[in-house]
Parts: structure tokens; C-alpha cells; sequence
């Protein structure tokens, strides 16, 4: 466990240290922060309870822009250790693999919650600019659900990008790779979700698709389905990863 | 070869991960738990309703037919979700009819509706066609052109259609023959009731032929009698038939088409309804002049109150209950309810100088009424029975001064829903399960401009700026 710590401290320390950091959290502030204001325009003219957090969490914006951010966080998780030679030296000690990929993991994780902390100003600002009458707006229930959604679809994110990390030494191709994963199959499975004629492939589309998830999540449904799907495709893809780093040891 | 062996190993163990994974999926998905979390309870469904799910043990597929743009979608979207959680047997197929316009037609045609911004439950053959009145409580709002909706009503129509479809009974409604009246089995694109016909099977309503004889009455299992448009006079004894099978709680649809003599006046007259020898005129809701367009309907009765949609007469009589000179309805019969459903605009008038060659013209100094004159009655005798112990059914009866709004050439515009809405009433189908529509609840965040240019700097300087400074801070600290 205490290996493990320290590589999580490590990890911590590199992603605040590193000047894409910034770069990423600067992008996705604005993106995010934009899309409040767009929500707040829309609110003047009196919408639903609900559409406030549909519209922070589970936004067309978001939902585009996290499958943005999250390569370039994992990008250099395990390209950058490779090119640098380090990953090699770190496999010699007594380190094991799956708790190198469960620390680089949490701190990207870690990362990735920072980038959604202006919410916590987004939604104290609805607090106070919300009419006395109106009782239990933002709703409560639904905002713990919608970060629970976060999680759950930032972790299989993350998995994806650390996965991607794994398969190359140059952080370009691992950005890449992972933003064409990403984005791509957010894509698909969002227009097979809500456009498809074919029933079943509707279906497929709406069980993997993570906007239509989030819609759900935001409006405070946690459906086990849904969470048992995102842990294990998640922990596959550490898992692969793992594997994947094991075999530059041997 | 060692390499071999460990990079085989390593692409199995990641393929049995797989399995792994997949096979927990699986688990999960035949076993869901589901919770709502938010304090809305906007679409979490009542008891009454996860009972009625609960014991359901037959397939019930519900079709929608919404566009993604129609207000509502989302609604339904989310409430049936909750709907296919709670029973395997609920299958829900979403048809956008400007998109599947092959699928849409094919509806179309066995359904008998026009498939837009409504829903089908079907089960065991047998289906309900809910309308967006039915799902939604709408309300006008001064400055708008459109109503906006107050209340979602879904959960009660999804489940009031689930539970009537579930005790499988189809009432059976009689169509009078025999005196040149519409008949179901007519598929003359004018004339004919085939459309109808269709719309009404969809909707869980059998009709059949009736002709009365001194042999053959009115069958013991007539839900309701329909006498649509007769051209011929009806003897005395039919009439007298009809009356009593409509005395004993019985329930009976009227067409009645202008200028035609059927037997049936002196009855009508004594159930409130008064018919006068006329043809009702507008020349401002009209586009070929035969053509009456109603836009006014009574929202107090069930029958009218959800129409929402024009209704396009064909040369319509007056059907108005008993006035005095102030146009004050005459209260003949305490336990008997009379309730104009629908009429005409202000500058109408009913024409009864009907010989004249010339163009219709109102004349103050014939029998001419000025509107706005009423198309269509709702009567019902019996149904205040506090005083009794024992419950009697009420007698109903709807009386419309037009019987080819619904013929297959004019079925347009809201006509159908009238006459469906008339059958519904009349078979005690209005009565709906015992759950509370949810009132859209909405929140109008008072901002100026001032503040929303202020929340402006904030969230996209002031919060980003703090990542640009944090940035630089690191890096001027690397450098060092």
C-alpha cells in the first residue's frame, strides 16, 4: 500500500507540474464556464427544474469536450516514462505493474476531478441567484448522481487513455489514438442512441452511450446496468493495460 | 519462444478478461436495480402503477410516434424508461413519422390514426391510442401562440391503457343500418366508414352492423348504439326502440345530417335536444363554402374539453338544447344533464330559407338565428344518484348536427378525435386510473444583463484565469 501511495503521490505532483495541465485546465474551464452562461441565458426565460443540471452536466459541450481533455491527461501517463527510459527502470524494482497502473490511474483521476470543480462555483451561483419561492432548485439528488456519472464515465475515460499510453512511447500517437477512440465511438454511440431505425442497434447505442447517460444520471437515476458497465469496461481496460506493461518486463 | 509463450498467455488472459467482463454485464442487465435520487420524483412512478407492472404476464408493446423535437419526448422518454425497468413485458419501439416515413405509413394503415405526436399500447391484438391531450395538461398563456404544458400526465394514460388492455374486454358498438345510413364496412373514399372503422378497432372498440326488426332488438351486448346519418324516415316502433333501449342506460351516437326528415325528432326533443329544419353557415371559418370550420369547443366537458384541434363539418344542421328568448337553457328534467360541446363563430347563422336560389344571406326577418349557434349536444339522464343505494349507469347520449365529418373523405383536422372522444364518453372510457398529473415545475432566474455580463467575466475570465496563473506560477518555479 505504501508503494502505492508514493506512486500516487508521484503522480499527483507530475500532473500539477506539467505545463499541458494547465493548458488543458484552462480550455476546459472556458468550454465549461461557457456553457453556464449559455445555461443561465436560458434560465431568464424560465425552464424546468431539472434542466439545470442536465444542462451543466449532461450538455452537447461536455459531453464532446471530455473525450478531448482526458488524451491529453493520459497521454504521457506511460508514453512519456517509456521515451524517458524510466518505465524500464521502475520495472526492475520491486514495483508491481498493477499498482504502477492503479497510481497512474488515480492520479489522472484526481486530475480529472479538479477539472470539474468550477461546477461547485456553477452551482452555488444557481443557489443564490435562485427565486426564494422556488424550493429545491438546484435538486440535490440529482447533482450527487450527475458526479457519480462524472466519475464513472471519467474513470472509463481515463482507463482508455492510460491503455492507449501503454501501446506507444510517443505521447502524440497516444493522444491521438485515444481522442479517435474517444470521440469517435461518443459519436457513433450517441447517433446510434437517438437516430438509429434499427430497434436493437438503438438499444446497443443507448447501453453504451455515455451522453445518453449522463441525461439519466443528471436527473438523479443511478441505474446498476449502467454502473456495473462502466466499472468493468473500465477495469478491463487497466487490466489489458497491465498487461501490456508486464510484458516489457519479461 | 519464452516471449511466445508469456505474449500468448497475456492475449488470452486479456480475452478471458473479456468474457469476464461481458459475462458481468450480462448479470447486471437481467438483474437491474434502479434508484431516482433526485427530490423531484418527476418520473418515478406511483404504486398504483409498479402494482399494475408487477402483474402484468403478457408482452405489451408501446409505439410512440414523436419527433425528438416535440416537447414531450423527452417525458415519455423517461417515463417509459421507468416503465421497461419495473416489467420485462413492456416493450417500447419509438417511430419519428417525418423520418420512418415507410414504418409511419405502415402504422398509419393498421392503426387508422395519422401517426404523429401520439402514442399506440397494444396488447394481445387489442390497442389504445392515447393523444397528446391525453399525456399532457396544456394551457393558454396571454402572448403566446402556443399553449404551454402544466402538467405531465403520462403515467396516468400509460397506465389507465395498460390496465383497460388487460382486463381484455373490447366493447362491441352497434351501427344502425337500414335507412341509408354510413356503414362500417363502406370503403368509398367519400362515403364510406372503413377509416372510421379502423380507427375505432385500433382504439379497442368492435363495431357491428345493426338492423332492427320486431324479432331483432338492440343485442344485450351493445355497449353503444350508433345511428350515423340516416336519409330515410325511421318508423314509429324503431323509434320507440331506440328510446327504451336508451332509457335503460343504454348509450346512443347521433349524426344527424341537415335537411332530412329522420322519425327521430319527437324523441330527441324529449331528451333535450332540439332540432330545427336548417343549415348552419360561416362564411369566415370556411374554405369552400359547404365547409364549417369549429374552433370554439366547451372546456368543461370531457368530451370537448381536450380537442385542441379544428373540427371540419360538412354542411351541419343546429342540434342546441331547449333556450328561452334569452338564450338561457331551459332546465326541463332535474337529473339530466345537457352540455353543448361545440359552435360556431359569432358571425354564422343557421339558414333555414333553404329553397332560395340566391346566395345564402342572413335575414333578421325570417327563422334565421344569428350565432353562435351549437353543432353538437352531450346528454346524460340518471347520473345524480347520491340519494340511492344501489349505483344505476346513467343514460348517455351525443347528439352531432353532421354525419360525414367522419366518412372517409373527410376525416381531416380534429374529426376523428370527436368522434372518438364522443365513443370514449359514451363507453365510460374517460375514467382514467387514480394518479395525480405531475405540474411542470419551472424556475426563472431574474437576471440583468448588468449580472449576466458580470457571471460572463467571471466564469470565463475569472475561473480560467485562475489555470493561466496557476500555470505560469509552476512554470516561472521550474525555470528557477
Amino acid at each position: 500500500m505504501s508503494v502505492f501511495l508514493s506512486l500516487f503521490k508521484k503522480e499527483f505532483r507530475t500532473s500539477f507540474l506539467s505545463p499541458i495541465a494547465y493548458v488543458v485546465m484552462f480550455f476546459f474551464w472556458v468550454l465549461s464556464g461557457g456553457n453556464f452562461i449559455w445555461l443561465l441565458q436560458q434560465m431568464t426565460s424560465g425552464k424546468s427544474l431539472m434542466f439545470a443540471t442536465q444542462g451543466i452536466f449532461g450538455g452537447m459541450v461536455l459531453t464532446f469536450a471530455v473525450p478531448f481533455v482526458v488524451p491529453l491527461i493520459t497521454m504521457r501517463l506511460f508514453a512519456e516514462e517509456r521515451k524517458l527510459g524510466t518505465l524500464e527502470a521502475l520495472l526492475t524494482t520491486s514495483v508491481r505493474v498493477p499498482e504502477l497502473v492503479l497510481a497512474k490511474f488515480a492520479g489522472a483521476l484526481v486530475f480529472y476531478a479538479v477539472l470539474w470543480l468550477p461546477v461547485l462555483v456553477y452551482l452555488f451561483t444557481l443557489v443564490r441567484l435562485c427565486p426564494q419561492e422556488v424550493v429545491g432548485f438546484p435538486d440535490g439528488g440529482a447533482i450527487w448522481s450527475a458526479f457519480v456519472g462524472v466519475f464513472l464515465i471519467g474513470a472509463l475515460y481515463i482507463a482508455v487513455g492510460l491503455c492507449m499510453s501503454a501501446m506507444t512511447s510517443n505521447q502524440i500517437v497516444a493522444a491521438i489514438a485515444s481522442f479517435a477512440l474517444l470521440f469517435g465511438s461518443t459519436l457513433v454511440l450517441t447517433f446510434m442512441a437517438s437516430s438509429s431505425q434499427s430497434s436493437s442497434v438503438q438499444v446497443l447505442g443507448q447501453y453504451y452511450s455515455s451522453y445518453v447517460h449522463m441525461l439519466d444520471f443528471s436527473r438523479g437515476i443511478l441505474d446498476s446496468r449502467i454502473i456495473v458497465m462502466y466499472l468493468c469496461n473500465s477495469a478491463w481496460f487497466l487490466f489489458v493495460t497491465t498487461r501490456l506493461i508486464e510484458a516489457k518486463r519479461v | 519462444m519464452k516471449r511466445y509463450v508469456t505474449s500468448m498467455k497475456a492475449i488470452i488472459a486479456v480475452f478471458l478478461a473479456l468474457i469476464l467482463s461481458l459475462l458481468v454485464g450480462v448479470a447486471a442487465l437481467r438483474n437491474p436495480y434502479r434508484i431516482d435520487l433526485s427530490t423531484r420524483n418527476f418520473y418515478r412512478l406511483s404504486n398504483r402503477t409498479i402494482q399494475l407492472l408487477e402483474q402484468l404476464d403478457r408482452d405489451v408493446r408501446i409505439t410512440v410516434f414523436f419527433q425528438e423535437e416535440d416537447f414531450l419526448f423527452d417525458d415519455i422518454d423517461n417515463l417509459l424508461e421507468e416503465y421497461e425497468y419495473r416489467s420485462r413485458y413492456i416493450e417500447v419501439d419509438w417511430v419519428d413519422p417525418m423520418r420512418d416515413v415507410a414504418e409511419t405509413e405502415k402504422l398509419a394503415s393498421k392503426f387508422g390514426v395519422k401517426p404523429s405526436q401520439l402514442v399506440v399500447v397494444e396488447m394481445d391484438g387489442r390497442s389504445q391510442v392515447l393523444h397528446m391531450s391525453d399525456l399532457a395538461v396544456m394551457q393558454s398563456v396571454p402572448g403566446r401562440d402556443e399553449p404551454i404544458m402544466t402538467a405531465f400526465k403520462g403515467e396516468q394514460a400509460f397506465s389507465s391503457a395498460i390496465q383497460k388492455l388487460s382486463e381484455g374486454k373490447t366493447p362491441v358498438v352497434y351501427f344502425l343500418l337500414g335507412h341509408g345510413e354510413h356503414r362500417l364496412g363502406d370503403f368509398d373514399p367519400q362515403v364510406g366508414y372503413s377509416d372510421i372503422a379502423t380507427a375505432m378497432l385500433s382504439d379497442n372498440i368492435q363495431g357491428e352492423d345493426l338492423i332492427l326488426s320486431s324479432e331483432q332488438g338492440i343485442p344485450e351486448n351493445a355497449a353503444a348504439v350508433v345511428i350515423a346519418g340516416p336519409t330515410q324516415k325511421m318508423s314509429a316502433t324503431e323509434v320507440a326502440m331506440i328510446e327504451d333501449y336508451l332509457s335503460r342506460s343504454g348509450r346512443l351516437f347521433v349524426l344527424l345530417d341537415a335537411l332530412v326528415d329522420t322519425g327521430m325528432e319527437g324523441m330527441l326533443r324529449r331528451w333535450g335536444v332540439v332540432l330545427h329544419n336548417d343549415i348552419v353557415i360561416d362564411m369566415e371559418n370556411t374554405l369552400r363554402g359547404e365547409d364549417v370550420h369549429i374552433r370554439r369547443f366547451n372546456p368543461d366537458h370531457q368530451i370537448s374539453g381536450t380537442m385542441g384541434a379544428i373540427v371540419q363539418f360538412i354542411l351541419p344542421r343546429s342540434v342546441e338544447p331547449p333556450l328561452d328568448e334569452n338564450g338561457m337553457l331551459i332546465v326541463e328534467d332535474e337529473l339530466q344533464l345537457i352540455d353543448p360541446l361545440c359552435s360556431t363563430s359569432e358571425k354564422s347563422w343557421a339558414e333555414t330559407q333553404l329553397s332560395d336560389s340566391a346566395p345564402p344571406k342572413y335575414d333578421p326577418d325570417t327563422a334565421d338565428r344569428l350565432g353562435p349557434i351549437f353543432l353538437g349536444l352531450a346528454v346524460e339522464r340518471g347520473a345524480a344518484q347520491d340519494q340511492l343505494d344501489v349505483q344505476i349507469d346513467p343514460s348517455r347520449m351525443v347528439v352531432i348536427g353532421d354525419s360525414d365529418f367522419v366518412s372517409n373523405g373527410n376525416m381531416v383536422l380534429g374529426n376523428s378525435r370527436l368522434f372518438m372522444n364522443s365513443m370514449n364518453w359514451l363507453l365510460d372510457r374517460d375514467e382514467k386510473l387514480p394518479i395525480a398529473p405531475k405540474p411542470v415545475e419551472k424556475v426563472r432566474l431574474g437576471l440583468t444583463m448588468g449580472q449576466l455580463r458580470m457571471m460572463g467575466w467571471i466564469n470565463l475570465a475569472a475561473i480560467p484565469g485562475i489555470a493561466v496563473g496557476l500555470g505560469l506560477l509552476i512554470w516561472s518555479r521550474r525555470r528557477k
